[in-house]
């Protein structure tokens, strides 16, 4: 054993930097301010939602991040690295699929794909394996020899996401991938996403479809004219705008004394007397949704359907926006 | 009751918040108003140099004087119509197919012929008002005398036919196409068709013309002051004893045929905008060349039962991905296609240097140069289209982003753009090197050069030469368009400044730099006036001194330097100098003193020139690049990066939903 191993060995593992770390962004065109100071971190393997009103200053974020905007104040760090000094590699670690993007009507699937590879100066020797797998992944395999123009949205969103796949970047950045798809396609490229995370890729992402992003995000960030006004997981901004959680149910003995009983259950905001169901507003942190459950089946309440609604982001967008837009 | 108008409003509204309004309206008036003092300061001349002595100084003597004025200043109104209208009104109808806003416009209460009358209005409206700048300028003239008012009005009515004429053009052009570039280019070879028909039938049948400009030619130009001169149509149609109100309807009635093809232009672009609104802005040279394949694949299923001897072979990006895409899928890169374009444009160029060098004489080279003229003018004109929105492209499908966010630099992506480019510059330079190649066998007698060794030199420098001339011109102006058009955010708008740009500089430069124009005059002065003094002094007049050879040289040196032509001119100068003795020295392009070693001098320094030009402008573009793309870049390191094989833990898509 040489002398420094006990010293190696002693010596901590040096930090991985962060995925992305940006720190008072400021944004210009012109006279006007677009991003106002924005402070981010998100370390690896996060999936981090960034929701905001239209002119917000979501999508100048992201060019900043994707080596699109030479003019800006502050400091951005994709994997530790410079995005003002050190754009080039930047583009090796990070994959960004712009909010309008076109394709390249003359190409085929196979031939764009072989385009960006080479664009991304991937080996020769290893594209045809690589374009494969990206293919298998986004299920674009039956779609490699169709001209790109004949594709539909949603498989061209699929096959935006193939070309940021290929020189696999630690770091996905997506705006508003999801804009103009119909709901298969939507679903689709939900679950691609969510395949992407349990491989570890680190993915920021702009939607407008905020139900969406609550299924899929860790964190999420709200802006609005420039400015992060909300930022943590959802349970964190719920519980810091005291919002409850709405749970349908329907019960075979809707008795009037049931529905005074049920009210005077301890966490339960209000009830909601719909005609086929009870609307109940529930306060988690002081009851979950198991224990209302309980509670309901100790006041003899025969359940036919017991629906808690995912957490309602709507309302957090609401209360925490004005609706302002530049 | 007066109708709304509300489109002719709103573009109204939109042409005058457009900068590019008043820039044109700035540049028609500085060229309508130079041309008149140049013909103003010439006449008077004249008039001051023809009448000397006693009573020179009585002004009546400019009385009359305004005729020639006017008749020199109407055509350079006449071709500022032809330039202007079909730039103002390509974009009427198509810009609201690019904006996908034509829909909009049919769901409203204005019929289909409401919005083609008001669009047509809205493009005419600051086309007479550029006139109208002019009407000052007019009264001046009209009131120096000489004019009459038959003349004045039937000009101002034949003025008014012609920007409806060329406004129907453009605006069936534009209802037509999908993309204002390809209404662009077809207003102008339509107007450019149009105006060659006329010239070829001018004298021939002047009645059944429909250009209001050749009726003007042979109504007015021999028009005078004194009644009506023999050569005017007026007068042979008249025998001169018309009345005015007679003359004046007479012209009228000659526009009839010329305002028929309008209104049925007017009702096509009417048919048109609605058959044609919703077609597809993919290429329609792409599109015309594989309904061609398609006809030859039925033909050769029908004929050979399907037999291919050469496959098309379909390769992959290895490493320029930016130029294989050039040069594999678009219309002007691939090879087979690009056969179709050298065989429609070196077919007619053959024949007609064949047609040359059969009928000429080793004496009459003007046709040629002419059709080196007009095979330069379309190769440039495609090249600086190409060339301008070559990035303008990307940036109106939205396909930039994602290709600027690859590791490409914005160096790489330009350099392998313009290299998708060379197979089509190649191609290009086929006709212009056949119209060379013919000059040189024209001007040259072979049997005297095997006896001449120097001669051969010669000749293989002029072949040399006009080889590389004609790449190094192409380049210059591929790189200068890519340079124009690479901040633009249309097609439309890159196209029009990469061609109104190089065509301004060829313009320009062409009139200043022409042998025995201003740069060059000035040079001839100072050699004649050194000659004068050498002359006085040897007592002879013909020979010319090496001061002065010197000087011819620099002249043109300078001339050449200053034209985008300048290295083919220089080059021809080479030829002339050492070929046909029957080639008058006041023809003499740029070989001084028909030496053929001023000549070499001028060629190679010019060469040079051309060279440290395209260097500098392709920097120049290189250096701008990022910035004008709008992203940064650092110095390319060339990495490899780790590729792993993508394995989700979910499997694909089909198997998490299912």
């Amino acid at each position: 054993m040489s002398m420094t191993e006990p010293t190696m060995m002693a010596m901590p593992p040096k930090p991985k930097p962060l995925a992305i770390c940006i720190r008072d962004l400021r944004v210009n065109y012109g006279k006007f301010e677009a991003v106002k100071g924005i402070s981010l971190d998100i370390p690896h393997g996060e999936v981090f939602g960034f929701i905001g009103p239209n002119g917000a200053g979501k999508s100048s974020t992201f060019r900043v991040l994707a080596t699109l905007q030479p003019k800006f104040r502050g400091m951005a760090l994709v994997c530790g690295l410079d995005v003002l000094s050190q754009p080039q590699q930047v583009r090796h670690v990070m994959g960004f699929v712009p909010d309008f993007f076109g394709v390249y009507e003359d190409l085929t699937s196979l031939e764009y794909l072989h385009f960006f590879a080479a664009a991304y100066k991937l080996p020769i020797s290893k594209r045809k394996g690589t374009i494969d797998d990206v293919l298998t992944l986004t299920d674009m395999t039956h779609k490699a020899d169709s001209p790109v123009d004949s594709l539909s949205r949603g498989m061209k969103q699929r096959l935006a996401l193939a070309r940021v796949l290929l020189h696999d970047p630690q770091v996905l950045l997506l705006d508003e991938p999801s804009s103009g798809l119909d709901p298969r396609a939507r679903i689709e490229m939900r679950e691609l996403l969510k395949a992407l995370r349990e491989m570890g890729k680190t993915i920021l992402i702009s939607s407008h479809i905020l139900q969406e992003l609550s299924l899929l995000c860790t964190r999420i960030g709200i802006i609005e004219l420039g400015h992060i006004v909300a930022e943590g997981s959802l349970h964190e901004i719920y519980r810091k705008l005291q919002l409850m959680r709405m749970v349908h149910i329907r019960i075979e003995n809707p008795a009037d004394d049931l529905l005074d009983r049920v009210q005077k259950i301890p966490g339960i905001g209000s009830v909601e007397t719909q005609v086929d169901r009870w609307v109940i507003r529930l306060h988690e942190d002081l009851m979950s949704v198991a224990d209302l459950h309980q509670a309901l089946v100790d006041q003899k309440a025969r359940l036919t359907m017991f629906q808690p609604e995912a957490m309602d982001m709507e309302t957090a967008f609401m209360k925490l926006t004005e609706g302002k837009t530049a | 009751m007066i109708p709304e108008l509300p489109l002719l409003r709103r573009e109204l509204a939109e042409l005058s918040s457009r900068r590019r309004t008043y820039v044109i309206r700035f540049v028609g008036a500085i060229i309508v108003l130079t041309t008149v003092m140049v013909y103003y300061n010439f006449h008077m001349a004249l008039l001051g140099s023809s009448i000397s002595g006693f009573g020179s100084a009585n002004p009546h003597r400019f009385l009359g004087a305004g005729a020639p004025i006017f008749r020199g200043l109407v055509p350079v109104l006449f071709v500022s119509v032809q330039l202007l209208m079909p730039a103002l009104i390509c974009g009427s109808i198509t810009i609201e197919k690019e904006r996908n806003t034509i829909g909009t416009l049919f769901v409203t209460r204005l019929s289909p012929m409401t919005i083609v009358l008001e669009k047509l209005g809205s493009r005419l409206v600051p086309m007479f008002t550029f006139l109208l700048l002019t009407f000052p300028v007019l009264a001046v003239v009209y009131s120096l005398g000489g004019v009459e008012t038959t003349f004045l009005l039937g000009t101002l009515w034949l003025l008014f036919c012609e920007c409806l004429l060329h406004a129907s053009i453009g605006l069936l052009c534009s209802s037509w196409f999908a993309t204002t570039v390809t209404a662009f280019i077809w207003s102008y070879g339509l107007t450019g068709l149009l105006a060659v028909f006329s010239s070829l039938f001018a004298h021939d049948l002047p009645l059944a013309l429909p250009t209001p400009y050749y009726l003007w030619i042979a109504a007015f130009q021999g028009f005078n002051s004194s009644g009506y001169g023999n050569n005017s149509l007026l007068s042979q149609s008249s025998s001169g004893f018309l009345h005015p109100l007679a003359q004046m309807l007479f012209v009228v009635a000659t526009t009839i045929p010329s305002l028929m093809v309008t209104a049925v232009m007017v009702l096509m672009a009417r048919v048109f905008l609605v058959r044609r609104a919703f077609i597809s802005s993919a290429s329609v040279m792409l599109k015309v060349f594989k309904s061609i394949d398609g006809f030859f694949v039925r033909l050769n299923d029908r004929t050979t039962g399907g037999m291919v001897l050469m496959k098309d072979y379909t390769s992959l990006p290895l490493f320029d991905p930016v130029a294989w895409r050039e040069r594999s899928k678009k219309s002007l890169g691939k090879a087979r296609y690009l056969f179709r374009i050298l065989v429609v444009m070196e077919g007619p160029t053959l024949f007609i240097c064949v047609g040359a060098a059969t009928v000429s004489a080793r004496s009459d080279f003007s046709g040629l140069r002419d059709l080196l003229l007009l095979v330069w003018g379309i190769v440039a004109m495609i090249l600086a289209m190409k060339g301008a929105t070559i990035i303008s492209t990307e940036r109106v499908r939205e396909t930039l982003d994602a290709l600027l966010s690859t590791p490409l630099t914005a160096k790489e992506i330009l350099t392998q753009k313009v290299a998708g480019m060379q197979r089509l510059m190649m191609v290009l330079a086929i006709p212009i090197l056949s119209v060379h190649f013919t000059l040189l066998l024209l001007n040259v007698d072979f049997r005297e050069i095997m006896s001449s060794p120097a001669t051969i030199l010669i000749v293989v420098w002029y072949t040399l030469g006009f080889i590389l001339t004609t790449f190094l011109t192409m380049q210059i102006l591929v790189w200068l368009a890519v340079l124009f058009g690479l901040r633009s955010q249309s097609q439309s708008r890159s196209a029009m400044t990469g061609i109104c740009l190089i065509a301004g500089w060829v313009i320009v430069s062409s009139f200043l730099g022409r042998p025995g124009g201003y740069v060059f005059e000035a040079f001839s002065n100072i050699c004649q006036s050194i000659q004068q003094g050498d002359s006085s002094r040897s007592g002879s007049e013909n020979n010319e001194t090496p001061t002065m050879q010197l000087n011819q040289t620099i002249a043109a040196v300078i001339c050449c330097m200053i034209r985008a032509d300048g290295g083919i001119q220089a080059n021809e100068g080479v030829l002339v100098a050492v070929g046909n003795p029957y080639v008058e020295k006041t023809e003499l392009y740029y070989a001084p003193s028909r030496s053929i070693h001023a000549a070499l001098t001028v060629a190679t320094v010019v060469f040079l020139w051309q060279v440290l030009l395209l260097l500098l402008i392709r920097m120049l573009t290189l250096r701008l690049a990022p910035r004008m793309l709008g992203r940064f870049d650092q110095e390319s390191e060339y990495h490899t990066p780790e590729v792993q094989h993508f394995t989700s833990p979910s499997g694909t898509i089909s198997e998490m939903i299912a």
